[in-house]
């Protein structure tokens, strides 16, 4: 349930921040407000993209999953960031830090989503268990 | 709940529920009943065999030759894990990880582990690893048929 609020909530802002930003386009024209916005949403759309191609590869222990994938995207925003201009040569470096900023807390809300899991798979278990016991 | 046995000569296996009202418990004894009669088969070596899939615990991939564990007994195949994957998709053996599928029949609990990982224990003990990614799975065939 908390998972699907915050989905939806980051969801809801995202198509209000295109909006805004899409009619700022349309009346006012090109700024470099309205560029980054749009900049940040095809950055988040080649994450996805990468995200979901990590997933196929499948790894049972979790933590060396991250480490790849945060290398992995990280790799990618240097590299868009450069090509977009985002970041001068002497600080490429904050792109690590950025994502990792991102990742933090998404990784311990993983955590939290994980354990939440567990307990509903134990606690269906054990459910079943007694309703075994009944027939 | 009632339960009546009877020998009939010349029919084939019959089983009769009968029950007041359709409830998750009935259901549940239907779904096991009709796992009773589903049977897998493979060959290794140009022997057969065939498994009932209600006696399997798990099935693991290791070096392209799959292995089926039942309670007493470890079939190898040259099947591979994904045909029976394929196969068994409507019923309780899912994929867990990369290389193995679980019966959800035989699972007693799961626990995160300190590095992270997500252990299956079965009713018999033995423990399997959990990728996270096929943790949902787990979890919605459980919503499914347990209420």
């Amino acid at each position: 349930m908390i998972k699907e609020i915050i989905q939806k909530t980051l969801l809801l802002a995202a198509i209000m921040i295109l909006t805004v930003f899409f009619v700022s386009y349309l009346t006012i024209g090109t700024t470099q407000e309205i560029v980054l916005v749009f900049e940040i949403f095809l950055l988040s759309f080649f994450i996805s993209i990468i995200q979901q191609l990590l997933k196929k590869i499948v790894f049972s222990h979790y933590l060396l999953s991250i480490v790849i994938e945060y290398f992995s995207i990280s790799t990618f925003v240097l590299l868009y960031g450069y090509f977009v201009q985002w970041f001068a040569k002497s600080n490429w470096w904050i792109v690590f830090l950025y994502v990792a900023i991102v990742y933090l807390p998404a990784y311990f809300l993983d955590m939290a989503i994980v354990k939440n899991d567990i307990n509903y798979i134990n606690a269906k278990l054990e459910r079943r268990r007694k309703n075994e016991d009944n027939i | 709940m009632r339960l009546i046995t009877k020998q009939v000569d010349n029919k084939p296996l019959t089983v009769t529920i009968e029950y007041p009202k359709l409830d998750t418990k009935i259901e549940n004894l239907i779904k096991k009943i009709k796992s009773l009669d589903f049977i897998i088969s493979g060959n290794y070596n140009g022997k057969t065999f065939a498994v009932n899939i209600s006696d399997i615990y798990y099935m693991e991939s290791v070096e392209r030759k799959t292995f089926l564990y039942t309670k007493d007994d470890i079939y190898m195949t040259d099947r591979k894990l994904y045909e029976f994957e394929e196969q068994l998709k409507e019923t309780t053996i899912i994929r867990i990880s990369k290389s193995c599928l679980m019966n959800m029949d035989m699972l007693y609990s799961v626990k995160q582990l300190r590095n992270s990982q997500l252990e299956a224990t079965l009713i018999n003990g033995e423990k399997l690893i959990v990728a996270r990614t096929y943790l949902k799975d787990m979890k919605n065939i459980l919503k499914e048929t347990v209420r």
